[in-house]
C-alpha cells in the first residue's frame, strides 16, 4: 500500500471503517511516522473535543425543554381546533368569517390583492413567469430572503408571474397562475416576525375570495382564489409543501 | 417537503409518541448546540426552537427512520434561519462570555471553545456532528443536504484550522492572545 487518501485517514480517526481496514491503516501508519503524527493529532482534538462538551449530557435538562407538546403551541393548536370549528359552523350558516389574527388580516389582504390584480387581462403581473428564475431571484431579493416559487403545473395551474406589493412597510410578493379555463389563483408571501408558527392552513372568505393562509419560517402566505374550499385547500397544501426547504 | 400530504391536525396519538420518543434525543441535542453556539443559553434557545418545530412537523417523521438525524436536520434548518435573520445573529464569544463546561480544566476549555468559534458555522457543524455526535460521513452528508465531497473537505479544513488555533494558544507559545 502506497499512500493513502486523506478521506481515509479522517474516516480512521472517526471509526467510520471496518475492523479489516483499520488494521490495514495502523499497520500503514506504523511505516509513516509523519502522517501518524498528523493522525494523533486528530485522535487528541477529537478527545479534547469530546471532552470539553461531555459535562452537558449528564446536566438536568430544564424543565422549558421537556418535550411535552409545548405550551403556546398547545393553546395554538386549541385555537386552530375552535377556529376550524368556528369556520364551518360559520359557513354553514352563510356567515362572513370574523378575522380575529393578525394573520387573518394578512389573508384579508391577500383577497383584496387578488381581487385586484387577478382580473387585469392585459398587465396581471410586473414580471412573467416564462423566466422563472429571474422571477424568483428578483423576489427574493425584494423580500430579503430566498423565495421558491411553487410550480402547479401538474394541477393544470401555470405560472403567469409575479409582482411586488407593499405591507406593512415591506414588500411582500404576488404569484400568480393561471388554469386552462382562465380561473387565476395567487399566492400572496410576505415576510415578518411571528411569535407562533402556522403550519395548519386557515382560510378566510372576503370579497368572494377564498384564502387560505399559514405561517411558517418567517413568512406568512396565502392562496386565494374564487374557488371551492376543498380544491384550493389542496392547491394550498401543495404550495405549502413545494415552497419548503427540506428537513 | 415535496412529499404531498393531507393538513394534519395533529392528534393525540401524534402527541403521545413525540412525549415519549423525544426524551432519549435531548442530551445529545443539548450538548450538539452548545458546541454550536458556544453560549448555554443560546443554546438551549436553539434546542427550544427545534423542538417546537419538530412537534409541528412530527407527522412528517417516518415511524422507524433514525428520529435523531432528522431532529438534527431541523436544528440545522433553525440555526441557519437564526444565523441569517438580522438582528437575531448568534453573538460570538467574546460578546457574551459563559462560563466553561464544568469538569474540565477551564484554560483548556476556553481555547477549545474560543477556537470552534473561530471556524465558519458551516465547516463547525461537520465537524460537530461527526466527533462529538457521531454521526456517520453519509448522515452529516444528508442531513445538510452537502455533497460527500463538501463534507470531507469541511471536516478537513476544520480539523486543520482548529489545530492551528489551539498550537497558538497552547501554554508553550510565546504569543499573546490576539482574540
Amino acid at each position: 500500500m502506497s499512500a493513502l487518501p486523506e478521506y481515509e485517514l479522517h474516516a480512521y480517526v472517526d471509526g467510520q471503517l471496518d475492523a479489516a481496514r483499520v488494521q490495514e491503516i495502523e499497520a500503514w501508519l506504523m511505516d509513516h511516522p509523519e502522517v501518524r503524527r498528523q493522525v494523533h493529532g486528530w485522535q487528541n482534538q477529537n478527545a479534547r473535543l469530546r471532552a470539553q462538551f461531555a459535562g452537558v449530557v449528564s446536566e438536568p435538562v430544564p424543565d422549558r425543554l421537556h418535550p411535552r407538546a409545548p405550551m403556546r403551541l398547545r393553546y395554538a393548536q386549541a385555537a386552530v381546533m375552535a377556529l376550524l370549528l368556528g369556520v364551518g359552523v360559520a359557513l354553514g350558516w352563510g356567515l362572513h368569517v370574523k378575522q380575529v389574527s393578525g394573520l387573518a388580516a394578512l389573508a384579508g389582504y391577500a383577497a383584496e390583492a387578488h381581487r385586484v390584480y387577478a382580473v387585469e387581462s392585459r398587465h396581471p403581473v410586473e414580471v412573467a413567469g416564462s423566466d422563472s428564475a429571474h422571477l424568483a431571484t428578483w423576489l427574493s431579493k425584494r423580500l430579503g430572503r430566498t423565495l421558491r416559487i411553487p410550480l402547479l403545473n401538474d394541477k393544470g395551474f401555470r405560472l403567469v408571474g409575479g409582482r411586488v406589493l407593499p405591507h406593512q412597510g415591506r414588500a411582500a410578493a404576488q404569484l400568480m397562475y393561471q388554469d386552462p379555463a382562465g380561473q387565476r389563483l395567487t399566492l400572496l408571501v410576505t415576510t415578518q416576525d411571528l411569535p407562533v408558527h402556522q403550519e395548519q392552513l386557515k382560510l378566510v372568505v372576503r370579497y368572494g375570495v377564498s384564502s387560505y393562509y399559514w405561517a411558517d419560517d418567517g413568512m406568512a402566505c396565502a392562496v386565494s382564489a374564487a374557488l371551492s374550499e376543498t380544491p384550493l385547500r389542496e392547491l394550498a397544501q401543495l404550495a405549502y409543501d413545494r415552497m419548503e426547504e427540506p428537513g | 417537503m415535496n412529499v404531498s400530504r393531507q393538513p394534519v391536525i395533529v392528534g393525540v396519538k401524534h402527541m403521545s409518541a413525540y412525549e415519549s420518543l423525544l426524551p432519549a434525543h435531548l442530551p445529545s441535542l443539548r450538548r450538539y448546540a452548545r458546541a454550536l453556539t458556544g453560549n448555554s443559553t443560546l443554546a438551549d434557545d436553539l434546542v427550544q426552537d427545534t423542538l417546537e418545530r419538530a412537534y409541528v412537523k412530527f407527522h412528517l417523521w417516518q415511524h422507524g427512520s433514525d428520529l435523531r438525524k432528522w431532529l438534527f436536520a431541523i436544528m440545522h434548518n433553525v440555526f441557519i434561519n437564526q444565523i441569517k435573520k438580522p438582528g437575531l445573529t448568534l453573538v460570538s464569544m467574546d460578546d457574551m462570555p459563559d462560563s466553561p463546561v464544568h469538569d474540565v480544566d477551564p484554560i483548556l476549555g476556553v481555547d477549545m471553545d474560543r477556537a470552534l468559534r473561530a471556524l465558519p458555522h458551516d465547516h463547525r457543524e461537520v465537524l460537530l456532528l461527526i466527533v462529538l455526535e457521531g454521526l456517520s460521513y453519509d448522515d452529516v452528508s444528508e442531513l445538510l443536504g452537502i455533497p460527500m465531497g463538501t463534507v470531507m473537505s469541511r471536516l478537513s479544513r476544520a480539523r486543520e484550522r482548529l489545530g492551528k488555533l489551539m498550537a497558538v494558544d497552547a501554554p508553550a507559545s510565546t504569543c499573546t492572545q490576539g482574540g
